[in-house]
């Protein structure tokens, strides 16, 4: 199967500053994938030259196995492009700016009215000079959707709104799954592990790491179990009893291998020996935040 | 073509919206009104302000020549700062706030936009400027209906022609940078240059500035058009050629 995107060798500098180093980079059909790195890891120019607005030093980049130039590239048919700050004319409504982007597309203009319902701006005949951070976004989507593509792709798409906004753009990302192949490029990792379903991790120019997120989970992170305890003299008896290091607070972390349900039996077997009972008692499943510090560490 | 066609329609649309279009329809409404009133009304506001005998002589006379003077003066002027701060910042501007990008990736030519822009600003200039016109006219009738201004049209034709050129080096100099004053300054430096070549008589036949400024030259029958030729040739060769190095140049600039 012909993959979605696919970068081989790709590196890219500006000036002194080497940004990419040899990227390969592979997305496959239907993924959400996640893409991430720190601030100024490279994400954006990546996702510009994607479509074709840098070129690239080395290196190949197709999509749906088409080779992407730079400057007018014909793979930009196949995609939607969401960048962080999506810029429109203000003095257009965004039924108007659709119709642009529509005609631009040889999109359907049947398609606005249920796009702009979709993300909630059906009713507003504004201009867009005079919408809000969030409604930009909202209609930033909705180009991005127009049209059709194969392929979206969402640059840092979520970093200032505020945490109902997030709530509903993941939530209409979420929506998409299986309809289209989507690329999320951000530095938030809880909006990664909510939606994507694979992740890659740029580092140092290059991907430091790619996989379905739970198989990176099961390599680079470890589940553990919280427990809290009502006085730190409590939690230090505890943490002799299940000889980890004791802490100056009343929470104990335990890190576990293999299944749950043992692991915890065993800890609450050993403090009820004992006789000591913690306040709370939480499984702490693994996080993105540990694989990813693990993997640039 | 297409493309071109639907960008400037966006293009006609924001102009309206942005007030951009006001902007040029009342200066240039002005000026066609002041320019006869100016020319009827300066030597009565000299006599008024007590102007000697001797400075009174050598006052022109309020006639249509006059008039025409004041209009050609004012829309070489005034005209041609206002048309150049409205589209100075025409590309310019786009790339600054990123508005490109998303019709870009879309797949909008970059062609389409330097053209739809160029067609903009050549049509806003003919219309403006005849727009003044047509006001001067009317006005130069009924305040000095005269014969000294025989080739009214002859001498609006190359004022039409050198708006070409005026609009392509606009759109090109603000396809430069994302700086707001490239436009601006390219027109000051293209005119500087025209200017200093205009010193040398040779030049002149074949300068586009002399479409700006022997104007009245051509109104009053002292020369005729078909002289000016060389120079109404080269200023729509220059148009074109600034026109497609300003759609290189956007071709190769980083949205």
């Amino acid at each position: 199967m012909t993959a979605a995107l696919d970068l081989r060798g790709v590196t890219k500098q500006f000036g002194d500053h080497h940004v990419l180093r040899g990227l390969d980079l592979t997305v496959e059909p239907g993924q959400i994938f996640g893409f991430i790195g720190e601030n100024g890891a490279g994400k954006t120019t990546t996702m510009r030259l994607i479509l074709g607005l840098e070129r690239p030093d080395a290196g190949t980049l197709q999509v749906f196995g088409q080779p992407v130039t730079f400057g007018r590239t014909p793979t930009n048919k196949l995609i939607g492009y969401l960048p962080d700050v999506p810029a429109f004319y203000g003095d257009l409504s965004a039924r108007e700016y659709l119709r642009l982007c529509a005609a631009i597309t040889s999109g359907d203009p049947a398609d606005i009215a249920p796009l702009l319902h979709e993300v909630g701006l059906a009713d507003d005949r504004r201009h867009i000079a005079g919408f809000s951070r969030g409604m930009k976004q909202r209609l930033g989507i909705a180009q991005a959707l127009l049209g059709k593509p194969q392929l979206l792709i969402c640059d840092e798409p979520t970093s200032a709104l505020d945490p109902a906004g997030r709530n509903d753009f993941l939530a209409l990302l979420s929506g998409l799954r299986g309809s289209l192949t989507i690329v999320l490029s951000t530095h938030i990792l809880t909006d990664v592990e909510r939606i994507c379903d694979h992740v890659g991790i740029l580092h140092d120019g290059v991907l430091q790491e790619q996989g379905p997120l739970a198989d990176l989970k099961n390599k680079y992170a470890q589940a553990a179990i919280a427990l809290t305890f009502a006085t730190e003299a409590e939690t230090a008896t505890a943490a002799k009893i299940l000889n980890v290091p004791a802490t100056n607070t009343t929470t104990l972390t335990l890190p576990y291998t293999g299944e749950y349900a043992p692991a915890a039996t065993q800890v609450m077997a050993a403090l009820a020996q004992s006789g000591v009972a913690p306040l709370t008692f939480a499984r702490v499943d693994p996080t993105l935040d540990q694989v990813f510090m693990e993997v640039i560490r | 073509m297409s493309m071109s066609w639907l960008f400037f329609k966006k293009e006609c649309l924001t102009f309206w919206r942005s007030r951009r279009a006001l902007i040029m329809l009342v200066v240039f409404a002005a000026l066609g009104i002041l320019s006869p009133l100016m020319a009827k009304l300066t030597p009565e506001i000299l006599k008024l302000s007590g102007a000697t005998a001797a400075l009174s002589a050598l006052i022109p006379k309020a006639d249509s020549a006059a008039s025409w003077t004041q209009y050609y003066k004012n829309m070489s002027q005034i005209g041609l700062l206002v048309f150049a701060i409205v589209f100075g910042t025409s590309v310019s501007g786009e790339l600054k706030d990123g508005t490109l990008i998303n019709l870009v990736t879309k797949g909008l030519p970059r062609r389409a936009v330097i053209l739809g822009k160029v067609a903009l600003a050549i049509l806003t200039w003919l219309g403006s400027v005849t727009l003044a016109f047509l006001i001067s006219w009317a006005y130069t009738a009924y305040y000095f209906p005269d014969h000294k201004s025989p080739h009214l049209l002859a001498g609006l034709v190359a004022l039409l022609v050198f708006g070409l050129l005026l609009s392509a080096v606009l759109i090109f100099g603000s396809s430069l940078g994302q700086n707001s004053a490239a436009g601006l300054l390219t027109g000051v430096g293209a005119y500087a240059g025209l200017a200093i070549l205009n010193l040398f008589k040779s030049c002149q036949r074949f300068n586009p500035l002399s479409l700006l400024t022997d104007n009245m030259t051509l109104t009053t029958g002292g020369e005729t058009l078909s002289h000016y030729t060389p120079a109404i040739v080269i200023t729509i060769v220059a148009t074109a050629l600034l026109t497609w190095a300003a759609v290189r140049v956007l071709e190769e600039k980083r949205l």
